[in-house]
This record gives C-alpha cells, structure tokens and sequence, in this order.
C-alpha cells in the first residue's frame, strides 16, 4: 500500500524549494560610480565619432571623438577597452552563436581583437586613472562616444585619456548571460 | 501519550520488517551523506583556498578556462616581468608561468601542470611531501589525488617510476599534497619539458602574487592597456569562483540526488507504517476505547515511525564512519570525500525526516477509521 501522493508532493515541493539556481544572469548592481567619474558623463550627443581602426590610422591627436563598443571593464577603475563596431562581438551576427560571454569577442583571434581595440581611461589631473566602483550607467557593449586625447606608447598600444562619454545605443542581449560579478 | 516501551515492544514484534525498513533508511542515509559530501567538496576544492592576492593572467577570450587559454611564451613573460603590484620574495618575482595540459592514458585523463621555479613562491599551499620537485629533464612531481584520478596502482606512482606524458616519459621524482585543492589532482613538470612532450608553443598562463589584494587593480590596469599582449587579469577567487558555478550542475545534481534518497526512505517507513496500521487495526481500536485519544494514537504511531529511522539513521553514519574518506575523480580533477560531523548530522536528519513524512499518513489513516470499524477489525 502507498500512501496519497499529495502528501509527498507537498513534502517534495518545500524541500525542492531549497534547491537555489545559479543567479548570474543579469549584470549585477552596482553601486554608484564616482562623483568624478560621473561628471565626465556627456549630457548630449557629441556627434558623429570615428571608428576605432580609423583613430589609429590617424594616430595620436590631442582631441578626437571615438566611437565604439564596450568589450572590458578594468574592476574598481575608470578604465575600458573600447572596439571598432565592425568587429561583431559573438551573437551579434550568428544569431546561433550561444556564448555566454559574447564581449569578450571569443569568436576572433585575439590578434583581430587587439587590432580593433583601444584603451580608454577616465583620468584625473595627476594623470592617475580614477577609481571608481562602477561605471555610470554603462555597460559591457554598450556603444559610446568618447572624446578626448589618443597617445600611442613604444609598443603600438593606443590609449584614450577620455574627457567625456556619451552612451550612444545599448544592444538587446539574451537575458541568460553570465555577466562578471 | 503512549509509553514509550510500547513503541519500543512494537518494532520488536515485527522484527524481519523493522530491521529490512532500518537497514533501506541506513542506505538512503549513506547516500544523503555521500551526496553531501560530494557537493560541498566540489565547492571546497573549487574555492576553498581562493586568494585575493593570487592574480591570473590569461589569455583574452579564454572564457576563464585555464586550459582554453593560450599566451604566446614571449608575452607571458613580459607580464611575468613587467605587471605592476607582483610580490618580490628573496630577489625573485613571485610570477609563474605555466601551461596546463590534459593529457589521456588509456580511458583516463590527467592534469598536467608545466612550471617554472616561481611556481613554488606562488602556490603556498603544494607542499612537497616524499621526493623532491622537478628539477631535472622530464621529471615530474604527483599530487595526492593523481593515483585516484587515473585509476593507478600504487607502484606505478611510486618514486623513481616512470610516467608517460603525451610524447615522453618521465620520472616521479616528487609526491605533494595540498589537502582541500584542485592542486592534488595535478602532476607538475618543469615547464620546457611538458612544452616540449605536448608540442606546445604557447603557455596557459601567468600566476602571480600580488603584494597586496588591492594590486590586483593595477594590475588590471596594465593588462588593459597592454593590448599588444592580449592578456586579461583576474585574481584567483574570481577565477575559482567561475570554475565552482561550472561545477554547479554537477553538485545540484548530487543534492537531487540527497533529495530523492530521503523520499525513498520516507517510502520505505511508510510502507512499514502501513503494513503495521493493518496488522494492527484492531489494537489500535482498542486503544482508543480504552481512552487514548486519536492524536495520541497517531504521535505513537509517528514515534514508531521516526525511531525505526533513527536506528536506521544511526547504522548509515557508522556505516559512513566505517568507509572514512574516499578520493573520486570528476571531469575537472578529484577530491577527497571526507564525511564530516555537518554530512553526518544531514544525513541522520534527512532519515529523520523520512521517517516522520513516512509516519504521518499511515497514522492519520489509521485514526480515521471509525471506531467500531476499528475494534472488528475492518481496515
């Protein structure tokens, strides 16, 4: 003889309810970002920036408008990589393309990603990168506008000592992203 | 309330089925403890010795997998000289350079670590154990875990042994533990000579020590405006943590598992409960005319219930005490099983549990029944 089944269904459904799912599928929240850091925040559209690929083949200027895509961001700084909007990140383009992680541009060989990049970096007078619990209102792919002076250093490395950010577009991402914490 | 030697005398009188019903709940319960134990030391060994001032430097686009990643040799050590916030211990950079590497024997797979000598002022939990670490051409050095992840016999483990790696053999010259860790699952070689066994050009990665956890920004710093490297910097508990979330479905799969066996056993005391109430309707009856009020009846009953499974209970943690510890490999490396005072304490709850879920509804059946119903025997 078996007992009534609602018994151990109700009994299963609160020890089921114990069993927690992996909760890092939304970009976490992050505290406010700096006072600084906030007031480089553009309040409107700059205009038209060039691209990353074209900026380097300018080379260094004292002021420039840049406009590309958020691939990294350096933890507790002001700091970013920015890439050329026509590297596509992964799932952008093949819609098929499932990775989790699609701005980190695994899908290309590092050599392409570092070609289309650029270093960003929001600095203070001391020339110090500021620090800063978050970014303000930004995130990784975002698309933005930065302005301000591009230097090259001894390696071929270029950095964007930005004065100002303005967020152009923000793609719609699948929601099961395994966004970094 | 009934007494308590009533309850006692009762699973005496049905000794056969007390002790089949005791001895399925120990299983169950050697099974919550084995699952328990399990999940959280997939987490242990995952996280467990995670620092903040250890950082990793991969490969851009690695997805945080060691093994995914590549650097060329010549950019790894670059940033192993030149990351801004690396601890200096005696002179020497706190900066190792490795590639980690699996490699297959027969049905099994292996880990191997390929390091250079600063590996020993980074990884301050590996502590060499019998032997020495490798210092000559293809020498390699065994974590406790190696044996149980390969499925080897002690002699072929034993120093002085040979150890084929890919394309070469090597010698054991070292045994190291690192209790709780990944690292126990690993066999470390000199870096050059599993470079050159695996026919790898490119390097893993970079583990450094960081003077304090608060370089770890500097260091981030670096890597994103050295682009020219292709590197990316995390700290350790970062990378850990993402290693545990990958392990989730595993470890959610064992706690399933707990889960099910409790039920099992709830089944198991039910149908003994069952059994019981039939056998004893009249009895029971009884009992009640003489004025021991239903609930009583059905606390009896459920008492009767949750002490078999104790005693079931009981006989799993000896038999879990028994077994001890137990190395088991999983896809990522291996661990030690250790069945702790928290596993164990589970384990007799969750037969607790299954024995006043299994309790429950035989007792409010048997107290349904309508008296007179009761006292003649109808069920």
């Amino acid at each position: 003889m078996i007992p009534r089944p609602s018994t151990f269904a109700l009994a299963l459904s609160f020890l089921a309810a114990a069993c927690g799912g992996d909760g890092n599928t939304t970009p976490p929240p992050a505290a406010p970002a700096s006072p600084e850091v906030l007031a480089r925040v553009l309040a409107t559209d700059p205009g038209e920036g060039i691209a990353v690929l074209a900026a380097k083949q300018d080379g260094a200027q004292d002021r420039v408008l840049v406009h590309g895509r958020i691939a990294a961001v350096v933890k507790g700084r002001a700091a970013f990589t920015l890439m050329d909007t026509k590297l596509p990140y992964c799932g952008e383009v093949q819609k098929e393309d499932t990775c989790k992680t699609p701005w980190d541009y695994c899908c290309e060989k590092p050599s392409t990603r570092t070609e289309h990049a650029l270093a960003v970096e929001l600095r203070s007078a001391d020339g110090k990168v500021l620090a800063t619990p978050s970014l303000p209102d930004l995130r990784l792919l975002d698309e933005v506008d930065v302005v301000g002076k591009l230097s090259k250093d001894e390696h071929g490395n270029f950095v964007l000592a930005a004065e100002g950010v303005f967020r152009t577009a923000r793609p719609n991402l699948p929601t099961d992203l395994r966004w970094p914490q | 309330m009934l007494p308590f030697h009533y309850i006692v005398r009762n699973l005496l009188r049905r000794g056969t089925r007390s002790v089949a019903t005791a001895m399925g709940v120990a299983i169950t319960t050697l099974l919550v403890i084995a699952m328990h134990t399990f999940a959280s030391g997939l987490g242990t060994a995952a996280t467990g010795t995670a620092r903040d001032d250890v950082a990793i430097v991969l490969g851009v686009a690695s997805e945080v997998d060691l093994v995914r990643s590549l650097i060329t040799r010549g950019h790894a050590e670059i940033a192993a000289a030149a990351m801004p916030g690396v601890l200096t211990v005696a002179g020497q950079r706190a900066a190792s350079i490795e590639l980690h590497i699996a490699t297959r024997r027969d049905d099994t797979v292996g880990l191997v670590r390929g390091v250079t000598p600063a590996a020993y002022l980074v990884h301050t939990p590996v502590q060499v154990v019998a032997g020495r670490e490798p210092r000559g051409p293809f020498e390699v050095m065994l974590g406790a875990l190696v044996a149980a992840r390969m499925d080897l016999e002690p002699h072929e483990t034993a120093l002085g042994a040979s150890m084929r790696i890919d394309q070469r053999d090597f010698t054991i010259v070292g045994h190291f533990a690192a209790p709780g860790t990944t690292y126990e699952a690993e066999m470390w070689g000199r870096l050059e000579d599993v470079m050159l066994a695996t026919k790898r050009e490119d390097v893993s990665c970079v583990v450094a020590r960081l003077v304090a956890p608060e370089a770890l920004g500097e260091a981030q710093l670096y890597a994103g405006r050295r682009l020219d490297l292709e590197i990316a910097v995390m700290s350790e508990r970062e990378l850990l943590a993402a290693l545990a979330s990958s392990l989730t479905p595993i470890a959610a799969l064992a706690r399933w598992m707990a889960l099910l066996a409790v039920v099992a056993g709830a089944f198991a005391c039910a149908n003994t409960m069952f059994a019981a109430v039939l056998a004893r309707t009249r009895e029971l009856g009884t009992l009640r005319a003489l004025g021991h009020s239903p609930a009583a009846v059905a606390i009896g009953l459920v008492e009767e219930s949750t002490l078999l499974a104790f005693l079931g209970g009981g006989l799993g943690v000896l038999a879990a005490l028994a077994i001890g510890d137990v190395s088991l490999r999983y896809p990522m490396g291996a661990l030690r099983l250790e069945p702790d005072l928290a596993s164990r304490a589970l384990g007799l709850g969750a037969a607790l549990a299954s024995g006043v879920l299994g309790g429950i509804v035989p007792a409010l059946r048997a107290v349904r029944i309508p008296l007179p119903d009761a006292i003649g025997g109808k069920a």
